[in-house]
């Protein structure tokens, strides 16, 4: 009973969060489109970039590893629209393929991210305690370490490649979003509908699935869209420096590294082509984000840390 | 205050505790096969007990732990497993190298980010505010390290010219040294200055609304003392709280930075220390690497209360 007046999730201002429903899915986007222009443009850019992810194969005309001496450093043509690198590979090929590592490590890594942090930041707000006590100096000690550097420091361990970088990711932005989750789950934990569904009896599991997780779902959905562009940065520069995803797989950081640089005196355009998908896809994701942030909740415009 | 700042200040040692806590334990989360590696391909030593004694792998975890930070406190922070040398010796020269960096990075962005933050907000919802704003953008969305390639190798193919790549200490040459840290420190401070933008146009536009701009106006001040001796000064208090947060992002950047142009810093050492397998190297890089966001966070909460007075410290 109490559950039915009580649980509508809301956003701080009163309204119905509009991701309830299909139905409110649908509305939401054509809300988009005509109050926020820049975060349509990113939700298209952001789709976009699913779309050739999944359908690479399809996309591309080549194999992104066909190597041919007869077309090394081909400049754009209309074979090879941004042309080819040093081995004589397809470049265009080979970006539309390194979409779907964009996108692996973006949804991936933030996946990862966000089980951990709700998990995490659930049973600290909810149980505080000693342990919460402990929990969160270790958190503050893990977010006092650089990003890159402590991902760098973890490569060192986990060693390079796709998945271990998605669990290095998910483990860094997880264990750092669950303290903005505790934070929602304590302000959550104050407010009357918990006190009353704890005075008719129900129990700790349900009350923090049923009853807080849905308070805190449209902070994690903010929080997923922010540390998705980053979690993809992230990748990138490790890429970049040689700790991230090894070659010949075609990762866009990896295809910018120092290697590749000396290739790009005799075809810049092996500089450009990479570098520009990258901020393509993080300014998308961006936009999308900020769009999506003061859709679901005006009052905490820009309020979450960046690191 | 004073309480305040000695309470901050005792703060850092369980804070410290904790990094050193995580700086170890991901170190021996390093597995077994590295130290094989190390003696059989790398040659620290000539077989896997005597490296295991080297190392001290042969204590417990919470004896190797407590001599390990025992010796951090005292300033003993190991020897390089390459050379032998005290790891100390060389992160004396690394670190400074790196704050350099870091802070001249944050300089320059906050030159350029506050005076077009200010004409944003001054001069709000006309074309120069559009252009700003869209610059800041887009200026977010481009990775460090492509603006640097994109640096050195357009000019090198279509002028045929290439910015300086190389070191020279501060020491030997400063002018040939402010020079070479001059593009990495602008690469690292365009992401930092479109935060930086973005938080005085908004923070200023907030200080204008306020009544006292109003009193001032009305008192017939000019237009700059109403900018700049009443609007600013409070506008920019906020601002330095953002300038605290941008250093774990300098940090960030210099690493990437420091490889790209091939500076002797931190940064460097840190991927250096994880090419060779330098563990202890790495555990002393990745302190001092938290250090300094730790030290940079105090500085700038002391700072805030010296610059407000408002803000009260319990």
């Amino acid at each position: 009973m109490a559950d039915e007046v009580v649980l509508r999730p809301t956003a701080e201002s009163g309204r119905p969060l509009p991701l309830r429903w299909a139905r409110g899915l649908f509305s939401f986007i054509v809300t988009m489109f005509r109050y926020k222009p820049l975060g349509a443009a990113g939700l298209v850019i952001v789709v976009t970039l699913i779309f050739t992810a999944i359908f690479a194969d399809f996309i591309a005309p080549y194999e992104y590893n066909d190597t041919d001496r007869h077309r090394q450093f081909a400049p754009p043509s209309f074979d090879h629209i941004i042309g080819a690198d040093h081995l004589g590979r397809d470049l265009f090929s080979r970006i539309v393929h390194g979409s779907r590592i964009s996108v692996s490590i973006g949804f991936g890594a933030v996946a990862g991210a966000m089980c951990i942090a709700i998990s995490l930041g659930t049973l600290t707000g909810y149980y505080g305690g000693w342990l919460d006590k402990i929990i969160q100096r270790f958190v503050d000690g893990w977010m006092t370490f650089p990003g890159i550097v402590i991902a760098l420091a973890m490569v060192a361990i986990a060693g390079p490649g796709l998945w271990p970088l998605i669990i290095i990711l998910g483990l860094l932005f997880g264990i750092r979003g669950s303290r903005v989750v505790r934070g929602q789950v304590l302000s959550v934990m104050a407010r009357p509908h918990i006190e009353v569904a704890r005075s008719v009896g129900v129990g700790d599991l349900r009350l923090m699935a049923v009853h807080v997780f849905p308070n805190v779902l449209p902070l994690v959905i903010i929080l997923a869209t922010i540390e998705i562009p980053l979690a993809i940065t992230i990748e990138a520069s490790l890429s970049f420096l040689g700790f991230g995803i090894p070659p010949p797989a075609p990762s866009w950081g990896r295809m910018l590294s120092a290697e590749a640089r000396q290739h790009m005196l005799m075809a810049p355009w092996l500089g450009i082509a990479p570098g520009l998908a990258l901020s393509l896809t993080i300014f998308g994701w961006n936009m999308f984000g900020d769009a999506l942030r003061d859709l679901l909740d005006p009052t905490m415009r820009g309020s979450l840390g960046e690191r | 205050m004073r309480t305040y700042a000695i309470q901050r200040v005792l703060l850092l040692i369980p804070t410290l505790l904790v990094l050193s806590f995580i700086a170890f334990a991901l170190i021996r989360f390093i597995p077994g096969d590295a130290a094989l590696l190390m003696t059989e391909e790398l040659g620290y030593a000539p077989n896997l007990e005597v490296l295991q004694e080297r190392l001290g792998l042969t204590d417990p975890v919470h004896i190797q732990y407590f001599k390990w930070v025992g010796g951090f406190f005292r300033g003993d922070f190991g020897r390089s497993l390459w050379d032998g040398s005290p790891a100390v010796d060389e992160l004396v020269r690394r670190l400074p190298v790196t704050l350099e960096l870091a802070f001249f990075s944050l300089f320059l962005s906050a030159l350029v980010a506050i005076p077009i933050g200010v004409f944003s907000a001054l001069k709000q919802d006309t074309r120069g505010d559009y252009v700003v704003r869209s610059t800041v953008v887009l200026a977010d969305a481009v990775p460090h390290f492509w603006l640097a390639t994109l640096i050195l190798v357009l000019p090198a193919v279509y002028i045929g010219w290439a910015p300086p790549v190389g070191w020279h200490s501060l020491t030997e040459d400063p002018v040939k040294h402010l020079l070479l840290l001059l593009l990495p420190a602008a690469i690292i401070s365009v992401s930092s200055a479109a935060s930086l933008v973005r938080i005085t146009r908004t923070m200023m536009l907030e200080v204008l609304r306020q009544e006292y701009i109003r009193t001032a106006w009305s008192k017939g001040l000019s237009e700059g003392a109403v900018m700049y001796r009443h609007a600013l000064k409070n506008a920019l208090i906020p601002v330095i709280t953002v300038f605290g947060l941008r250093v774990p992002n300098a940090l960030n950047g210099s690493v990437v930075m420091e490889a790209v142009f091939g500076i002797p810093g931190l940064g460097r050492w840190t991927i250096e220390a994880i090419h060779f397998r330098d563990y202890p190297q790495l555990q002393v890089a990745l302190m001092f690497t938290a250090i300094t966001v730790l030290v940079a966070n105090l500085i700038v909460d002391l700072a805030y209360g010296w610059l407000d007075p408002r803000v009260r410290y319990r």
